[in-house]
C-alpha cells in the first residue's frame, strides 16, 4: 500500500498517525546510492513497540521496502531476512527508473498472526486482532529519490578509478590515451579508498575536485592528440567521442586556425579556457554508451 | 523525413509544447511543424539550437512506413501494430519509451500520419476549437501517459504482456491478443500506473480477467469497478507479499457477482 495518513484501519498501524502509538518510536533510515548501473538501497528500521518487534523476531512479520517508479511501470519489493530482521537491502538496475523513485518502508504480516496492541492508544482497546498475510503493522512516510539527472543508464563514466600498489606517493595520476576507451585515474590504495568514499558520500565535491582536475588534463590531451577526421561520426563508445558530442551539444568547437583552443560557436568564435569548458561539460554526465549498430 | 530516430533536445521539446498551445494546427503536417520549430529555435535565447539530440540514436530495421501504411481509424489494427512496432524497435527499453523527448520525436516527426489517422474519428481530433486541438496534441503526441500517447500505448501494451508472461499461466502472445483486441479493457490496464506496475500483480489480474471473461466483455464500466475495488484493497494490504493463490483470491473477490449468484459476504 502507499502511505496515506487518513486511511482508516480497524486496528492501530504504527507510523500512520501520530496518535496511534503515542510516544512510541518508529524511524527508518533509507540510504540510496548509485554504483555502476545499479541503485543500491539500504534501510534500517528502528522501533520500540515490543509487540511488533517480537513479531519481526519470530518471522511472522517482516520489514519491507517497496520501490515504485510510475514512468517505467516498475514496482518491486525487498524484504528483510532472518539474519538481519531490521535491515532491508535492495539492488535494482538503474535502467528501471526514470525521474523519481518512491521508496516505501513498512512492516507487514507475512503469515496469519495475532497482534496485541496494548502499547497503542487506549482508544483502540488493546486488541488482540487476528491479521492475515499482507496486513500492515507499520507504515513510514515514503522517501523520493530523484534520478532524472542521470541521463544514460546503459553507460559507464569515461573515468575509471583504479587501484595500483606500484604508486607509492600520495595522490593520483590520469592515464589519458586517445586510443583507449576510458581515462584511468590511478591511485595507491589509501588515495583510492579516500576517493571512493568521497565519490559515494559527497559526489558534488568529487566532481569539483577530482573529476574537474582530471577533465582539465583530459581536454589538453584532446586538443593535442585527437584525430579531427574521426569526429564526423562520433559514436560515444570512447571518451574522445563522448567529449566531441558534449562539445557539439554545448556549441563548443575546436578552433580551425590550428591554435588548439576551444571556441564558442554562438559567440562569434569567442575563445574559451580549458577550465571553463571542463566546468561546462561537467554539468552533464560524461558517460560512455554501449555501442549501437545497425540492427540485423 | 528523418531516417534515424533521435530524441528531441530539451529546448525543442519545450518549444514544441509552446507550439501546441499557440498553433495546434501545425501538428497536422510534420514538415511544416519542423520548419516552424526550427524558426522558433533559431530565435530563442537558448544556446541549444538543435531539434534532435546527438546523445542517443537508433536505427530502425524496417521503415516506420509499414506502420503508417497499415493504419486505420480506431483500435482495429492495434494488435498487429503492437507486434510490428516491436519488430521495428526490438531494443527500445522502458527507460527510452518513458522519455517524453523520445515519444514526442516519434509521434511528431516519424509517425505523424499514423497519429492523425489512428485518432482521426474522435470528436476532439476533428474539433476546430483551438483549446480542444491543443488537448488532442498534448494527449496523443506530447503527453507521456501510457494509455494516450500514441507510440507509448502500442509499445507498453507489448511490454506489459511480455513482463506479465513471466508470472502468468498464459504466454506473451495470448496475453497480448487478449489485451489488444479489447480496447476498453487494455485502456484501464495501461492507465492504472500504480496498481499495474507490479508484474506479478498485473499477471494475476490478467489471468483472472481472461478466465472470468472480464477481458473479452470489454466493458469500461465493469473493468473500472474491478480496478477500483482492487485499488481499495491495495490501500489496506500489501498485495506484493501475498502468495499467488492469495493474490488471485483477492482479485476474484473484486470481480462483479455472476448473474443469479448469491451476493458474497464483504471481506
Amino acid at each position: 500500500m502507499r502511505f496515506a495518513p487518513d486511511r482508516g484501519f480497524l486496528y492501530p498501524v504504527l507510523g500512520q498517525r501520530e496518535y496511534n502509538y503515542p510516544g512510541k518510536k518508529f524511524s527508518v533510515d533509507v540510504e540510496c546510492r548509485v554504483e555502476d548501473n545499479s541503485l543500491i538501497l539500504t534501510a534500517n528500521f528502528d522501533l520500540d513497540v515490543e509487540s511488533i518487534s517480537s513479531l519481526i523476531d519470530d518471522g511472522s512479520a517482516r520489514c519491507i521496502l517497496w520501490v515504485y517508479c510510475g514512468a517505467t511501470s516498475y514496482r518491486q519489493i525487498f524484504c528483510s531476512d532472518s539474519t538481519k530482521p531490521r535491515t532491508v537491502d535492495g539492488k535494482l538496475s538503474i535502467q528501471n527508473v526514470r525521474d523519481q523513485l518512491e521508496i516505501h518502508p513498512q512492516i507487514t504480516a507475512v503469515e496469519e498472526l495475532c497482534l496485541h496492541y496494548h502499547e497503542a492508544n487506549r482508544a483502540f482497546g488493546g486488541g488482540p486482532v487476528k491479521l492475515r498475510s499482507g496486513n500492515l503493522l507499520a507504515v513510514h512516510k515514503p522517501s523520493f529519490t530523484k534520478v532524472s539527472e542521470i541521463e544514460d543508464r546503459s553507460t559507464k563514466s569515461i573515468f575509471q578509478l583504479k587501484k595500483d600498489s606500484v604508486i607509492q606517493q600520495e595522490g593520483w595520476e590520469a592515464q589519458i590515451d586517445v586510443q583507449q576507451p576510458f581515462i584511468e585515474l590511478v591511485a595507491n590504495e589509501e588515495t583510492y579508498n579516500n576517493f571512493d568514499k568521497l565519490r559515494k558520500d559527497d559526489p558534488k565535491h568529487a566532481v569539483q575536485t577530482l573529476y574537474l582536475s582530471a577533465l582539465v588534463e583530459t581536454l589538453y590531451v584532446y586538443l593535442k592528440d585527437r584525430d579531427p577526421d574521426e569526429a564526423s561520426e562520433p559514436d560515444t563508445s570512447n571518451w574522445v567521442d563522448v567529449i566531441t558530442v558534449k562539445l557539439l551539444e554545448n556549441n563548443i568547437t575546436v578552433s580551425d586556425d590550428g591554435s588548439a583552443r576551444f571556441v564558442l560557436k554562438t559567440m562569434g568564435q569567442q575563445s574559451k579556457s580549458v577550465l571553463w569548458v571542463a566546468q561546462k561539460l561537467l554539468e552533464f554526465p560524461l558517460f560512455i554508451q554501449d555501442e549501437v549498430g545497425e540492427l540485423e | 523525413m528523418n531516417d534515424v530516430v533521435k530524441p528531441l533536445t530539451d529546448t525543442a521539446h519545450l518549444l514544441l509544447q509552446e507550439l501546441a498551445k499557440e498553433q495546434p494546427d501545425l501538428f497536422s503536417c510534420s514538415g511544416t511543424l519542423q520548419e516552424q520549430l526550427e524558426k522558433k529555435l533559431s530565435s530563442s535565447a537558448e544556446e541549444e539550437s538543435k531539434i534532435f539530440s546527438e546523445h542517443t540514436k537508433w536505427y530502425p530495421k524496417e521503415s516506420l512506413k509499414h506502420l503508417i501504411a497499415d493504419v486505420v481509424s480506431g483500435p482495429a489494427h492495434d494488435s498487429e501494430h503492437v507486434k510490428l512496432l516491436r519488430q521495428i524497435f526490438p531494443t527500445f527499453t522502458a527507460l527510452e519509451m518513458s522519455d517524453p523527448r523520445v515519444l514526442a520525436s516519434l509521434n511528431c516527426f516519424h509517425i505523424a500520419d499514423y497519429v492523425k489517422i489512428r485518432w482521426g474519428s474522435s470528436n476532439i481530433a476533428t474539433s476546430t476549437e483551438k483549446d480542444k486541438q491543443t488537448r488532442f496534441i498534448k494527449s496523443h503526441y506530447l503527453g507521456r501517459s501510457k494509455e494516450s500517447n500514441t507510440i507509448a500505448r502500442l509499445w507498453w501494451l507489448y511490454e506489459f504482456a511480455l513482463r506479465s508472461s513471466k508470472y502468468s499461466k498464459y504466454d506473451c502472445d495470448t496475453l497480448l491478443e487478449k489485451m489488444a483486441h479489447n480496447v476498453n479493457f487494455y485502456h484501464q490496464i495501461l492507465r492504472r500506473s500504480y496498481l499495474m506496475a507490479s508484474d506479478r500483480v498485473r499477471a494475476a489480474v490478467l489471468d483472472v480477467a481472461i478466465a472470468s471473461g472480464l477481458a473479452d466483455a470489454n466493458k469500461t464500466s465493469e473493468v473500472t469497478k474491478v480496478m477500483r475495488l482492487l485499488n481499495r484493497k491495495a490501500g489496506g494490504i500489501s498485495l506484493d507479499v501475498l502468495s499467488d493463490e492469495e493474490l488471485r483470491r483477492h482479485i476474484k473477490e473484486s470481480l462483479p457477482p455472476k448473474e443469479g449468484a448469491a451476493p458474497s459476504p464483504q471481506p
